[in-house]
């Protein structure tokens, strides 16, 4: 009997170690797309119409809100959408230095992974909001907390587990403060999101889908997002400045920045 | 010509194609351009959803007071919201009575200011009582399947939507110059659209083909004029301040461009289940035969009815309404109702095009058209029109128009039944209406003057044309006992004399 114990905490150990390893730097600083390697890049990808930079703001707007993978709302919900989204200097929250919680935060800069818990680190922005975060993610297999002993929170409660290779993250308990993405995309409290985060190679896919059926007609499957590891073994994330909203009075119109 | 002169010629013919290819694209280009749609250093195409808001006027076509008139207008407000990724969009207007005097058909003269939330999402159509009706409780979303390729020729109408199409026609889009403007033509669900762009390679005009069972092939012509960022949120996104929109060579909307939201806006078009679940396909046409009087049958079904009158050697069909299919069900029915006499003669009511759009089918049949006088140069002019889109019955047959017109009245007899049909004088609805009268069996047929409300249905506000009638009824001195509507239901003449109020 002793020796079948022992067979059986080896397949365990076994199978605990085939999960991925998620640790390492993902895209350092950047939001999304490519591993930008240098200035040069960074600077290529400035230019707008017409080779002014005067335009690269209007543009840059007008494509980050053609997304056509929008969350359905149900109808009632329509005009205050319609309203927090032409109003979003005055309405977003994270405009005004507020965290943007999950799932807006997206995919984590930093990952570090134990046998018990993922630590992720977040480096800020206008679209993470402001402020480095952090989530410490327990992928012990406790369960939840009961919905209602819980705070509403910006991050919520995050608990992970692994599905084949891909780690789940499955989140409740959040505050209706923050939004899902630009846009106006409230929530409510009573939302739940799953993030799937998944490694192929030196390539890492986040997904996020969203229930909230207090708001939403159905869930929102997200976009995924591609982050490369980066390859520096010296990368760190940079420390961000403090945010202090100073702009808004000086605005003249209405466009998103 | 020699075999090499030959060759350069087809080489020729072969570099002028693939030029034109390659034109088409940075025709589109420069036009996606001109309209603000390419953005960053990319040059993507940035529009996705859009919002306009605007005034004027629709026009109910097909619907003309006199034939060849143009179509009677509605004040409108209007709002189009729409998406080119799903492809969907949401039209809500409020139609109202013009002012000054009201003549035509389409539902004028409004009893009241009349709104319409008409949607297509992918290959689903419905009309809302609401925006998002059939997700809120109390609210109705009423399908409407054969409604969703005409929509979505309107989305992919805007200057937006052309030029989207166009770029993904790929290689079959061509472009040319006609009268020094750049024009793009490109295949879509089977016709040809055609693009003319103005002067600063803006979209000045879309013509896109569509079959019609009276026009046959029908253009319908979109013009965009003053172009202008008329968002509240500024976008450098160039729309139309003006929208004028023809068929058959007269407007059906004619908007002023109030306001837009060009900057992806949040619009959604969710399907509801009870849309996503009804029939594709609309139900199949159906006639159902009852008869009124000896040799008197009512042919219903559907929106639209006829009569079918029985004499010693033939039939008389009053009105082969809607289309081809529509004239051939009943064409059917009055041929199994009254067995082995031919369809001689087919009355047709009046002008309006839901009740002349099955009389090419009826023609076909060898039947000879009784129609007012008025109508006669109009029809032939009409029936000239080609119908290549979609050929129908008289278009595949070598049979020639035979129209009988009729003046103020014609009565056809065979000694023992009379049939007698008049010019109704006085209607606001269309100038040449006719109305039937059968003496013996005291049987009056009429379209659109008189339209009886469901059994046990309260009584509506009293309607000017069923007064009209009623005094074209009195002037006659038809003693009319029984009523066969061409819409609505069999009824008696007190339903019509509780209608407008008499005792």
């Amino acid at each position: 009997m002793q020796q079948c114990f022992g067979v059986f905490l080896l397949a365990v150990a076994a199978v605990a170690q085939s999960h991925p390893d998620l640790s390492g730097v993902w895209n350092g600083a950047t939001v999304g797309g490519p591993y930008i390697k240098s200035e040069d890049e960074r600077a290529a990808l400035l230019p707008a119409r017409d080779g002014d930079l005067v335009n690269f703001e209007r543009d840059n707007a007008l494509i980050r809100r053609s997304n056509p993978n929008k969350p359905l709302y149900k109808p009632e919900f329509w005009e205050k959408v319609q309203k927090f989204d032409q109003n979003g200097n005055t309405e977003d929250p994270s405009y005004g230095c507020m965290p943007a919680g999950v799932p807006r935060m997206g995919p984590p800069a930093k990952i570090v992974q134990t046998p018990n818990e993922l630590i992720l680190l977040y480096v800020s922005g206008a679209a993470q909001g402001w402020g480095d975060q952090y989530r410490v993610v327990p992928i012990d297999g406790r369960p939840h907390t009961p919905l209602q002993d819980l705070d509403g929170t910006w991050k919520g409660e995050s608990i992970g587990h692994w599905e084949g290779d891909t780690m789940v993250i499955d989140s409740i308990g959040f505050n209706d403060t923050s939004w899902l993405d630009i846009g106006g995309y409230l929530h409510s409290e009573n939302m739940h999101v799953m993030e799937r985060l998944h490694r192929d190679g030196d390539t890492l896919t986040w997904q996020a889908t969203v229930e909230d059926p207090d708001v939403l007609i159905k869930p929102w499957v997200m976009n995924p997002r591609v982050q490369k590891l980066n390859p520096d073994p010296k990368a760190v994330l940079p420390e961000t400045l403090p945010c202090s909203e100073r702009d808004l009075s000086h605005l003249v119109t209405k466009e998103h920045h | 010509m020699n075999r090499h002169l030959w060759g350069a010629v087809a080489l020729a013919a072969l570099g002028a194609s693939s030029l034109s290819a390659q034109d088409a694209t940075a025709t589109i280009k420069a036009a996606q351009y001109a309209i603000g749609m390419i953005r960053g250093p990319a040059r993507v195409d940035a529009i996705n959803t859009l919002e306009y808001w605007g005034a004027g006027y629709t026009y109910a076509f097909g619907q003309a007071y006199r034939p060849g008139a143009p179509w009677p207008a509605f004040k409108v407000s209007y709002h189009a919201s729409l998406s080119y990724s799903v492809p969907a969009m949401r039209v809500d207007m409020t139609r109202s009575n013009p002012d000054g005097p009201v003549q035509g058909g389409g539902g004028l003269p409004l009893p009241a200011p009349q709104r319409q939330i008409q949607v297509v999402s992918g290959d689903f159509a419905w009309n809302e009582s609401v925006p998002g009706a059939g997700f809120i409780p109390g609210t109705s979303a009423v399908p409407a399947p054969g409604a969703a390729g005409e929509r979505l020729m309107q989305l992919w109408s805007t200057p937006f939507g052309a030029l989207k199409m166009a770029a993904a026609a790929g290689p079959k889009a061509q472009a040319a110059v006609e009268n020094g403007l750049n024009t793009i033509t490109f295949p879509l669900s089977g016709t040809t659209v055609k693009i003319t762009l103005n002067a600063k390679q803006q979209v000045e005009r879309v013509e896109t083909r569509s079959d019609n069972p009276v026009l046959g092939d029908t253009i319908t012509e979109t013009t965009y004029s003053d172009y202008q960022d008329l968002g509240e949120i500024k976008t450098d996104v160039q729309f139309p301040l003006h929208i004028v929109q023809k068929q058959g060579g007269f407007p059906v909307l004619d908007l002023t461009i109030t306001r837009t939201d060009p900057n992806n806006p949040y619009v959604v078009f969710p399907v509801p289940d009870n849309v996503e679940q009804a029939p594709r396909t609309p139900p199949p046409v159906k006639v159902e035969s009852q008869k009124v009087a000896d040799g008197v049958w009512y042919l219903t079904g559907g929106t639209h009815h006829s009569v079918a009158v029985e004499f010693k050697n033939y039939i008389v069909l009053v009105e082969c309404p809607l289309n081809d299919e529509r004239a051939l069900a009943v064409i059917d029915a009055a041929k199994k109702t009254i067995r082995n006499k031919p369809i001689r003669y087919v009355v047709n009511t009046h002008h309006h095009f839901d009740h002349l759009g099955g009389l090419r089918a009826c023609a076909a049949e060898g039947a000879t058209i009784l129609t007012q006088t008025a109508n006669q140069a109009y029809y032939e002019t009409l029936w000239a029109q080609p119908h290549t889109l979609n050929p129908d019955r008289l278009a595949k047959s070598s049979r020639k128009l035979v129209i009988e017109p009729i003046g103020e009245k014609r009565a056809i007899t065979d000694g023992a039944r009379t049939l007698e049909l008049y010019h109704l004088q006085g209607s606001n609805h269309a100038d040449t209406m006719l109305i039937g009268y059968l003496p013996k069996e005291k049987v009056l047929i009429e379209a659109d003057v008189f339209n009886p409300p469901a059994a046990n249905a309260p009584p509506g506000a009293v309607v000017r044309e069923t007064v009209n009638l009623s005094d074209n009824l009195k002037r006659l001195k038809l003693d009319v006992q029984q009523i066969t509507p061409l819409h609505g239901r069999l009824v008696g003449i007190e339903d019509l004399r509780r209608a407008i109020g008499e005792k």
